[in-house]
């Protein structure tokens, strides 16, 4: 497998529509390719930011942070 | 401090701050988890509304993903990838989670595919959206996705958002798994490309 079939593997990896086997295929890639094929993924991994960033925000609900702080404050880390 | 979402800029100096922000809140400043928050509860919120179509739910599912990112932040590492990337797949991953747990796919769809229009506004929508200032990133991003073609944007929306597998999104289809596996390949790539002209955008 050349760097660009690795590459859409990849691509597929983090948007999560690999097929179990696939996955597992992908897997023992991975560990074969070492840090080459994690820097591949963590470039691929810019795929999930990209599309989270073009939606429009959606304001949660105002108490929802409020919530959020209390809980933390509430829970010993 | 919602607005931040939409006016900051997705700039270098604001990716180093995300990382200062992840650094703070792995030494417990809550502060920082407001701060963070305050920067991407929006975006978030739109991505579960995306994968789960329920407004409640999906403001228990951000509460329920930053406390989980407090409680996970020792595993952050920018040498692993930048904090944004990390917190959406996070995100993601709770939002399919809660989607398959209660085992309402059929229902999903079935709203998936009769309201889109009460939907927060998909990547395509935006474009068109004079009220929203966007900064470059985001613009050139929407128009790489409003340009691919309809038949690639679908499989990538119901693998992305509806985390659906290949042959999933075959049978979701009714086209063939090859097709739908060249359409994938194809619309990633395309986005892939587009990305690394913004290598220090994003």
């Amino acid at each position: 497998m050349n760097s660009e079939q690795f590459e859409n593997l990849a691509r597929l990896y983090v948007v999560g529509a690999l097929e179990p086997q696939e996955l597992v295929d992908f897997e023992k890639l991975r560990r074969d390719l070492g840090d080459d094929a994690e820097e591949c993924i963590q470039e691929c991994e810019r795929l999930n930011a990209a599309f989270a960033l073009t939606l429009r925000p959606t304001p949660p609900d105002i108490s929802t942070r409020e919530k959020l702080l209390a809980r933390i404050r509430s829970v010993a880390r | 401090m919602m607005q931040t979402v939409t006016t900051e800029t997705t700039s270098e100096s604001q990716e180093s701050g995300d990382v200062d922000l992840m650094l703070r809140i792995q030494r417990g400043d809550e502060e920082a988890l407001g701060l963070l928050y305050d920067r991407y509860a929006g975006v978030l919120k739109s991505l579960i509304m995306r994968v789960i179509h329920n407004e409640a739910e999906a403001d228990d599912l951000l509460q329920e993903i930053f406390v989980e990112l407090w409680n996970q932040s020792a595993t952050f590492s920018p040498e692993k990838g930048k904090p944004l990337g990390w917190i959406v797949t996070l995100a993601r991953r709770r939002a399919i989670d809660r989607l398959r747990k209660r085992q309402a796919y059929a229902r999903v769809e079935e709203k998936f595919q009769h309201a889109p229009e009460t939907q927060p506004e998909s990547w395509v929508h935006n474009t068109m959206e004079a009220d929203i200032e966007m900064n470059d990133a985001r613009r050139v991003l929407q128009r790489v996705m409003a340009d691919l073609p309809e038949a690639q944007r679908q499989a990538i929306d119901l693998a992305f958002f509806k985390g659906m597998s290949q042959r999933e999104v075959a049978a979701h289809t009714g086209i063939p798994l090859g097709t739908i596996k060249t359409r994938l390949e194809l619309g990633l790539k395309k986005i892939a490309d587009a990305l690394r002209g913004l290598k220090d955008e994003l």
